[in-house]
């Protein structure tokens, strides 16, 4: 019967956190980051306090939760237990599909180089063609996902050529060292980290495929309208540890990896090539999104039609960007 | 169990209705809706939450949501051969490791040497979680079907090694004696003793064999397969497609408790000649 316990338990916890999000007072809230990687503005402004500083103006405290990728913040989002975090954008698409309630509030990276797909040292693969009845790891539902399914289609392959392994980053790596996988498809910085440290080389880079998938931050629709203050005072100060991390990314560089325990050239090799932004989500990066959510439908990586532009919303970044000037 | 001497001897005596309570076994059907009255009620209270909107959708589907999702999945997710494949993983890993707990809980049980031996190396391994061991199997033996009917072998032999080594030893010294009394050969000690006193123990250790193999079954389809039960599950996480997971999880608990009720069946056969207490 530990069916019955499981659904009974559920339930319980279902109706608990319903009401848990407080009401629209400023005592005692607490804002909820989502952080995942080591290498993204959330990281290193949670190393040096941007946030917790921030909001303690405010009375309000921050707790940070980690995340092995994208596709976790949505869970966590819908069972009320994170307000903010930062993915890229396919998980927005997946979570769209999935019904889960949530906003689009600031692109922060067009995308374009964040992903490839990798191949260990010593493969016989020399082209995505080769990939064919191979086994690739990726995580499904991420940035690295989509752009999996953009390779194969610039192969003229589809899903069912490959042999698709579900694994998280630090889940792969040792997959592709050991050999017990084929490729894998990921994001930064373990691409890079890959390639410095074993030898691995790329297959597909974004460079490659010069497509825009913008990257997003997220927020928990309820509390952007319980609090809207709040929520343009976390892009204030995301937008105010960006500043400095773009204007100084060799002292950036040696801080992350010294704070993550990474060596020094792959953080910045990472860092310098990434496109790090805070915009709204412009008509462009708004149709680009669109046409991944369209591509993804359509060969079936996820099941449902949506229409992205109802998760997208502006008028916070647009205030906090006026506000910062 | 009817006292049947009791009464008989009664309506001899008296001529009367015999006035001893005779416990009536209850139906077959009488035991199917009494179980069943629990978890209907649960269902249709959890539809009515759906419906009303005192849960979320997303934390917790309808049951009538589960159900579209196991429809279609039917149809056209394959599901019966991600089923299959699964049952074969689970059914391989309990052969394997319940098989050789069984032989090694013999082993040990009848022999005092080997106790001493084996015994503590293999409680230590007992006690090794599922999931820490995972990402070693997987790293030793890839992600093909090894690492996973291994994962499965491992929870599966715990259960009957340490019921059967129990059984053998539960044997109550007493009836031990009267063996040697009758000057029972070896084999006939173990045969007409030994292995029936020990069977209610190695029957239950099969039960929690079986229940461990699923429990691997799971553990193992988590990280890296492309095909199986436990792999819709993990897949539909990576989507927020909670209905899926329900599914998969519904599947587990019905085959559960299909390979629990199978061991009792033979339970009750094998075991007609014990008298004990029957609630």
């Amino acid at each position: 019967m530990s069916v019955v316990f499981v659904a009974v338990l559920t339930f319980l916890s279902a109706c608990g956190t319903e009401s848990s999000s407080s009401s629209s007072s400023n005592k005692e809230i607490t804002v909820r980051i989502g952080v995942q990687g080591k290498t993204g503005i959330l990281p290193y402004a949670r190393e040096h306090q941007y946030f917790e500083k921030a909001f303690e103006k405010e009375g309000v405290k921050v707790e940070w939760s980690e995340f092995a990728s994208g596709p976790p913040h949505f869970e966590a989002l819908s069972a009320g237990r994170l307000d903010f975090g930062a993915t890229g954008g396919t998980p927005l698409i997946a979570g769209q599909a999935a019904n889960i309630d949530f906003r689009a509030i600031a692109v922060t990276s067009d995308g374009k180089t964040g992903n490839s797909i990798i191949i260990p040292k010593n493969s016989s693969i020399k082209e995505i063609t080769d990939l064919k009845g191979k086994k690739v790891a990726v995580a499904k539902g991420s940035s690295a996902y989509n752009f999996l399914y953009l390779a194969l289609d610039r192969a003229k392959l589809t899903d069912k050529d490959i042999d698709i392994i579900q694994l998280q980053p630090d889940e792969a790596r040792p997959a592709l060292d050991n050999g017990s996988i084929d490729a894998w498809a990921t994001w930064e910085p373990y691409a890079t980290t890959a390639v410095f440290q074993t030898g691995a080389t790329f297959l597909v880079s974004g460079k490659d495929l010069d497509i825009t998938t913008p990257s997003f931050l997220i927020a928990r629709t309820k509390f952007t309208e319980e609090h809207p203050d709040l929520t343009i005072l976390f892009l204030k100060t995301y937008e105010e540890a960006r500043q400095y991390f773009v204007n100084h990314i060799e002292e950036v560089s040696k801080d992350i990896a010294e704070s993550q325990k990474l060596d020094v050239e792959i953080v910045q090799t990472v860092l310098n090539k990434t496109d790090t932004r805070l915009s709204p989500t412009t008509p462009e990066f708004s149709k680009a999104h669109q046409e991944q959510a369209d591509f993804l439908y359509d060969v079936g990586g996820i099941d449902k039609k949506i229409e992205t532009s109802e998760v997208i919303e502006n008028k916070f970044v647009e205030d906090a960007l006026k506000e910062s000037k | 169990m009817e006292n049947r001497g009791v009464i008989a001897l009664e309506k001899i005596n008296t001529g009367k209705k015999s006035t001893v309570r005779k416990t009536k076994e209850t139906s077959h059907t009488g035991k199917l809706i009494k179980g069943i009255i629990f978890p209907v009620f649960l269902l249709v209270i959890w539809e009515l939450a759906g419906l009303y909107g005192w849960v979320s959708d997303i934390l917790l589907p309808r049951p009538s949501t589960i159900f579209v999702s196991f429809i279609d999945l039917l149809l056209t997710g394959n599901l019966l051969g991600h089923l299959e494949i699964s049952l074969w993983r689970a059914l391989g890993g309990f052969l394997i490791g319940g098989g050789l707990g069984l032989l090694l809980g013999l082993f040990v049980g009848f022999n005092k040497n080997m106790e001493q031996t084996l015994d503590p190396t293999l409680q230590m391994i007992r006690t090794i979680p599922h999931l820490a061991v995972i990402p070693l199997f997987i790293l030793w033996f890839g992600f093909g079907e090894t690492s996973k009917i291994l994962l499965i072998a491992k929870g599966a032999f715990f259960p009957l090694y340490v019921n059967t080594f129990l059984g053998i030893r539960g044997v109550d010294s007493k009836l031990y004696a009267v063996a040697k009394v009758l000057k029972f050969s070896k084999w006939k000690q173990i045969t007409l003793l030994i292995l029936p006193a020990a069977l209610p123990n190695i029957l239950l250790g099969v039960r929690l064999s079986l229940g461990a193999a699923w429990l691997g079954l799971v553990a193992a389809e988590l990280m890296g397969s492309s095909e199986g039960i436990g792999y819709l599950i993990m897949d539909a996480r990576q989507f927020s497609q909670t209905s899926i997971v329900f599914v998969g999880i519904i599947i587990f608990a019905i085959f559960g408790k299909l390979s629990d009720s199978l061991v009792r069946y033979f339970e009750r056969k094998l075991l007609k000649w014990q008298d004990n207490f029957q609630g």
